[in-house]
């Protein structure tokens, strides 16, 4: 069994060293740089609350900068935290739902600990000193105002228990469905349902001075079966009157527009000061259209792959507030399928389609057509308001505008996103999308976006798209890949502090915070820094740091377009190899002849490939080593299976990245011929022309030939590495400052089933690397 | 002990006699036109012009006074049929896509002169008028004083105020409850919707302002933005089957509820690709709806299927019905009380309703009330431990399962808002009559005379049947 375990992961390591161009391709969709939660929580950058004992579902967040507060909505509590660090003055306010209900929630059948508790679904801000929150009640959805005082130091977080409202039409009964909300002007926008059986799906707005109002009721072709991801205002011109409310939601496809169930995204419209129709659609929504969002890839014979389950959007605000970018990120909604994608929409493109063509269709057998006829005035989806005609309010509308919104709430066109496909993709990992938050950063070379995507597996992807010759041809460029809860579970929220320089993560699980960069770990020298290519970093002359714009310019250097750091680096080469050759790591390997042997070198960044070449002793020609059945290339290292006398050399690893190469090793390995072996061992080991390094080593080797029981070749590699690591510690000053870590495992029994968990114990240990600090012989 | 007597007195109470009279004839011309003239055995009252058809009938059990609603009129006659009374409801300039009415705001459509065909008569015995609603703009209606049909009031400038957009008099049925002096009485009013369901809803209660006048009259019991006193067919359901619609053949209240008694197609399979509506044969279903009477949410909507199966034959498609009380000699065979209400109903056969095809074949039948609660009661008690789904023609596309719950559900159960609304899905059997094959049976009446339950029964062709006392009680079809 373990030889097969053991079969396969190296299997799976291996790769044939390439240096073309394919092979960097082939590299360029994985993280540079990936660090797991030991790695982050131990170098400081991630702050975590593990969670309440009875609570869970940290999937509501409010960010308030100006506060410096994080307010959380979860099962049966309200959190606030404070942004510089998630554990300093936390504040909680406990709210379960009253035993009643607790029991009425039950005896409806009801799963006591995963429904009937007081879900937070809606936090938002209601004014200076007010929140306005509500929870699911145990199936009975109520709402409360939350006192947080006018100024940060007023420390004040208090629920307002004497002043309950019914929370029907804000949150939904069932903590499982989907629920999105905007508080805006004191009235609040909320896609949910508002039905203990979950039929009863509408977009509402509550609260203020209006009569409540929301989308037609039971009618498919408004919504079927939505599920609401996000609401946002954006205006449509200066005047307020024109303001729209979209939301953003995936839900089933209407009737006819596909065959079979299928889900399609969608963006709504409407318009703030809709208020519903005088004697048709009272107190219904006379503004609401809706169009379907595309993001797909193009496939051979036209038929395009579709990702369809939107997850999240993110709304990119530039100075213009009229036009956002909008970020969404979609899954596919296949089972056996799994894909992401990111797609990037302008509301000029939304704008466009809803003053396209309607959707309509003459009866239920009839397909879905562009409505050519005449469309009443004032068009469907228009404001009321001065610029675009006399209709004082929705209630003027004439009839027929009312008639004809009724029945065509759909747009004809879709909206495309920018460039007609997605700018990022991810079909080949284990794990989907469900966040995302934009970072828009000042570069050196420009400005670039960064996106923070939360996938389902409690990882962050720190991913920038950089234009490759044109705006139109982007390359995406996975800069971090970082691990933020214990355990892999899904990231349900994420705000993003530009003041702080944080990210804050919601879970089922906890909450997590991480600043936005960690220039340092990319390296210590300038290549490194420029090869990692993150808008947040730069070479400042001494070390990879926070880029600033405004500070002093001339020893700064960063090129994100290009990553390339022989432009860029190219005058500081110098400085880097001052220390000669001694910046590079040597090690010295024995291995006995029909033996394997195993040289372990890997490269800190995960896109940087590895070749290697080899030196006979003696001669000064390189020659570059080319895998075969003998010799084989692993992303751990170079496995050399049954050792000849002719593989006695120098052997140099080099990591490629960007087309810029480093030395990370320089192994020397000395074969020992097998008729020398009995005078080896019976030699006591006092050889002077033997470094003490080696003598050590035949120590280990002798303990190896001894007849083994598995444990002892363990605890065999566990001296390995702590005598290494003891080497490493007294030559630390020569460290090549971008080396990686390497090691060297020495096997001699052949076919021995502990060799393979000798080949497991190298691939966990280099995994481990840092968290176990026995072995932590990281440089950085 | 009491079954087994009960047993014999029902298989030999199984005796039949007809009385066989010949009213309402419209086939002989009457020249005079108002008339009334003193037969024999009956008298005959015709409307001034042939074409004013004679929709409802409704008399007021304190005088006997008979009030006829007709095409474009309204009248009050004596217990004699003389004419007391005449009101002019039409015709008037009128187009029926004109929605608001065009009494209310100027409408694009043609006008014409248009037809009132009066779709509900209801005697409002506490307020001493009557309630007149017509076909003209979407269904608004009259308040008529009782005693010189003088008009109370009209109202028409709400949305509430239009009833219903159908111009057929049969699928229309109202019922006044009250509920003692101290509250306001209520009217359940339902309709057919004729593919506008996002105008009309077809089950609604509304109040009955005793102010005719008053700006509230037929104002929804209770409306939000989430539950309304109202049952709304999805437009979805349209979209499925684009002339689906519910027709309501009759309406009463008995203890706590309000029932209604209608005919809805199947929806079996969804459309089929291709065939249009107008070849593809409807099969439907005859059902009754039972909701509380102080339900303001419509949480207690139930309906369950009734139908009638006599020497093998189905008779499933319901033309008429009406509530009776049992009397001493059907209720020992019903096993019901003498006082409890029972429903009598006319079926005629199988499920399709082919206006052009003659069949005659009908058939009256007998439900026990009781029995129909009871059925309803046992549904709702497995739908509240999940069993089954909740099965409703009209909401097919939002079909949802039961979720079972920890609850007792008594007689008296008026729902949640879970598992609401509910269907039934097995058919309560009536116990059949009589059955006819000849003249099909279109309308029926009830009393019960010394102890005997007394039905009369109308026939398409103008004839009168008296069934008496009696029920052929086939056992093995129960």
């Amino acid at each position: 069994m373990d030889y097969f375990w053991g079969m396969a992961v190296l299997l799976c390591g291996l790769w044939t060293p390439q240096r073309g161009a394919d092979a960097q391709r082939a590299k360029s969709n994985v993280p540079r740089l990936k660090l797991s939660y030991k790695e982050m929580l131990e170098s400081n950058n991630l702050f975590t609350f593990n969670g309440l004992a009875n609570s869970s579902a940290y999937h509501t967040f409010l960010l308030d900068e100006e506060k410096g507060r994080l307010f959380v909505g979860a099962k049966d509590h309200l959190l606030s935290f404070n942004l510089i660090d998630i554990n300093m003055d936390q504040q909680l306010i406990s709210w379960p739902p009253s035993s009643s209900h607790r029991d009425e929630c039950r005896w409806a059948g009801k799963d006591v600990q995963k429904e009937c508790s007081n879900f937070i679904k809606v936090l938002q801000p209601f004014n200076h000193t007010h929140l306005y929150a509500c929870g699911t009640g145990a199936f009975h959805p109520a709402c409360a105002y939350v006192e947080v005082g006018k100024r940060p130091e007023d420390n004040i977080f208090r629920l307002e228990s004497s002043h309950f409202e019914n929370g029907r039409g804000k949150s939904p009964y069932d903590p499982k469905l989907m629920t999105a909300s905007l508080l805006i002007d004191g009235e609040l926008y909320s896609g949910t349902a508002a039905d203990f059986m979950g039929r009863d799906f509408a977009v509402f707005r509550t609260l203020g001075k209006h009569h409540p109002i929301r989308t037609e009721q039971h009618d498919s072709r408004w919504l079927n079966e939505p599920r609401f991801v996000g609401v946002h205002l954006i205006p449509e011109s200066d005047n307020p009157e024109d303001d729209k409310i979209y939301m953003f939601f995936r839900e089933n496809a209407i009737d006819g527009e596909q065959t079979g169930k299928a889900t399609h995204a969608r963006i709504g419209q409407l318009c703030k000061n809709d208020f519903g129709g005088h004697r048709s659609l009272v107190n219904k929504w006379t503004t609401f259209l809706k169009a379907r969002l595309i993001c797909s890839v193009p496939g051979l014979n036209g038929i395009d792959t579709h990702f369809d389950e939107l997850q999240d959007v993110f709304l990119m605000s530039s100075k213009d507030s009229k036009n956002p970018i909008i970020y969404a990120v979609f899954t596919t909604s296949s089972n056996i399928f799994k894909g992401s994608a990111v797609c990037m929409y302008s509301m000029a493109d939304v704008r466009r389609v809803f003053l396209g063509p309607y959707a309509h269709r003459d009866g239920p057998n009839y397909q879905w057509v562009p409505f050519l006829g005449r469309v009443p005035y004032p068009r469907p989806g228009t404001c009321p308001s001065k610029t675009f005609g006399g209709f004082e309010s929705t209630k003027d509308l004439p009839d027929d505008v009312i008639t004809f919104a009724r029945s065509h709430p759909a747009m004809h066109n879709p909206v495309l996103p920018l460039n007609n496909r997605p700018i990022i993709v991810k079909t080949d990992v284990d794990y989907q999308f469900t966040q995302i938050v934009v970072d828009r950063v000042e570069a050196e070379d420009g400005q670039y976006d960064v996106m923070f995507i939360g996938t389902d597996l409690g990882t962050v992807l720190k991913v920038v798209s950089i234009p490759r010759g044109t705006w139109h041809d982007l390359e995406e460029v996975l800069l971090e890949e970082m691990t933020v809860f214990r355990e892999p579970t899904a990231i349900t929220a994420m705000e993003l502090s530009t003041k702080q320089q944080q990210l804050y993560l919601g879970s089922n699980i906890g909450i997590s915070q991480m600043p936005l960069h960690r220039c340092d770990v990319y390296g210590k020298a300038c290549a490194e820094c420029c090869l990692a290519r993150d808008p947040y970093c730069a070479w400042d002359g001494s070390q990879c740091s926070r880029y600033f714009p405004t500070a002093k310019r001339r020893t700064r250097r960063q090129d994100i377009r290009n990553g390339d750091p022989l432009t860029q680096c190219s005058d500081l080469q110098h400085n880097d190899e001052e220390n000669g050759e001694s910046t590079l790591l040597d090690k010295t390997v024995y291995g006995v002849e029909n033996s394997s042997s195993f040289l372990e070198c890997s490269p800190k960044s995960q896109r940087a490939l590895i070749y290697w070449q080899f030196q006979r002793h003696g001669e000064d020609r390189k020659q570059e080593i080319k895998s075969d059945e003998r010799v084989m290339g692993t992303e751990q290292g170079l496995l050399i299976r049954s050792l000849l006398p002719k593989d006695s050399g120098v052997y140099y690893c080099h990591a490629v990245e960007h087309g810029f190469i480093q030395t990370l090793l320089r192994l020397t390995l000395h074969v020992i011929p097998t008729d020398h072996l009995d005078d080896l061992i019976q030699r006591p080991p006092s050889d002077a022309s033997h470094s003490s390094h080696a003598k050590l080593w035949y120590q280990d080797f002798l303990s190896l030939i001894d007849p083994p029981g598995p444990n002892s070749v363990d605890q065999l590699c566990e001296q390995v590495w702590k005598k290494e690591r003891k080497q490493r510690r007294q030559k630390a000053h020569h460290l090549h400052a971008s080396q990686s870590h390497a090691a060297q495992l020495l096997h001699t029994s052949q076919s021995n089933s502990s060799k393979w968990r000798l080949m497991q114990e190298s691939k966990k240990g280099r995994n481990r690397r840092t968290h176990e600090t026995p072995r932590a012989p990281r440089s950085v | 002990m009491a079954s087994h007597h009960r047993k014999l007195n029902c298989l030999l109470v199984s005796c039949c006699f007809f009385v066989f009279l010949l009213p309402l004839s419209t086939s002989r011309p009457q020249q005079p036109s108002i008339a009334s003239k003193v037969d024999e055995d009956y008298r005959t009252f015709h409307a001034e012009n042939p074409e004013w058809t004679f929709n409802h009938l409704a008399v007021d059990y304190r005088n006997g006074n008979v009030y006829l609603g007709v095409v474009n009129r309204i009248y009050k006659l004596s217990q004699e049929l003389d004419v007391l009374v005449s009101h002019q409801t039409g015709p008037e300039e009128d187009n029926r896509n004109c929605y608001p009415p065009r009494i209310v705001q100027p409408c694009s459509e043609a006008l014409t002169l248009t037809n009132n065909v009066n779709k509900m008569l209801l005697i409002d015995y506490r307020a001493n008028r009557l309630l007149a609603c017509g076909s003209l703009y979407q269904g608004i209606c009259k308040l008529l004083r009782l005693d010189d049909l003088f008009k109370l009031g009209e109202p028409f400038h709400k949305k509430e105020h239009y009833l219903s957009g159908v111009n057929e008099s049969d699928s229309v049925f109202g019922v006044i409850v009250s509920y003692g002096d101290s509250s306001p009485d209520k009217l359940f009013v339902a309709t057919a919707v004729d593919g506008r369901p996002e105008y009309f809803p077809t089950i609604s209660s509304r109040k009955l302002a005793r102010n005719s006048e008053e700006d509230g009259m037929f104002a929804y019991v209770f409306h939000d933005e989430f539950v309304a006193s109202m049952i709304k067919i999805p437009s979805d359901t349209f979209t499925v089957v684009p002339d689906f619609d519910i027709y309501y053949v009759y309406g009463f209240a008995s203890g706590n509820f309000v029932y209604f008694l209608t005919l809805q197609p199947e929806m079996g399979g969804g459309p089929a690709a291709g065939s249009s509506s107008a070849n593809r044969e409807q099969v439907f279903t005859s059902k009754l709806v039972r909701l509380c009477k102080d339900d303001t949410a419509f949480n207690s909507y139930v309906e369950v299927p009734l139908g009638c199966v006599k020497g093998g034959v189905e008779y499933r498609l319901l033309q008429a019905a009406y509530l009776s009380k049992a009397g001493a000699i059907l209720a020992r065979s019903l096993g019901v009380g003498p006082d409890d209400d029972i429903l009598y109903a006319v079926f005629s056969k199988g499920q399709k309703r082919r206006p052009k095809e003659t069949s005659q074949e009908s058939a009256l039948c007998v439900f026990a009330l009781k029995e129909i609660n009871e059925r309803i009661k046992d549904r709702l008690q497995s739908c509240y431990k999940g069993e089954g789904t909740l099965d409703l023609a009209w909401l097919k596309v939002k079909d949802i399962p039961c979720s079972s719950a920890l609850l007792t559900i008594d007689d008296n159960f008026c729902g949640l808002d879970m598992n609401a609304p509910l269907g039934v899905s097995e058919m309560v059997r009536g116990i059949p009559l009589f059955s006819e094959s000849n003249d099909k049976m279109t309308s029926v009446i009830a009393y019960v005379y010394k102890n005997h339950s007394l039905a009369y029964v109308g026939t398409k062709s103008g004839r009168l049947k008296k069934v008496g006392a009696c029920i052929i009680l086939d056992y093995f079809s129960r």
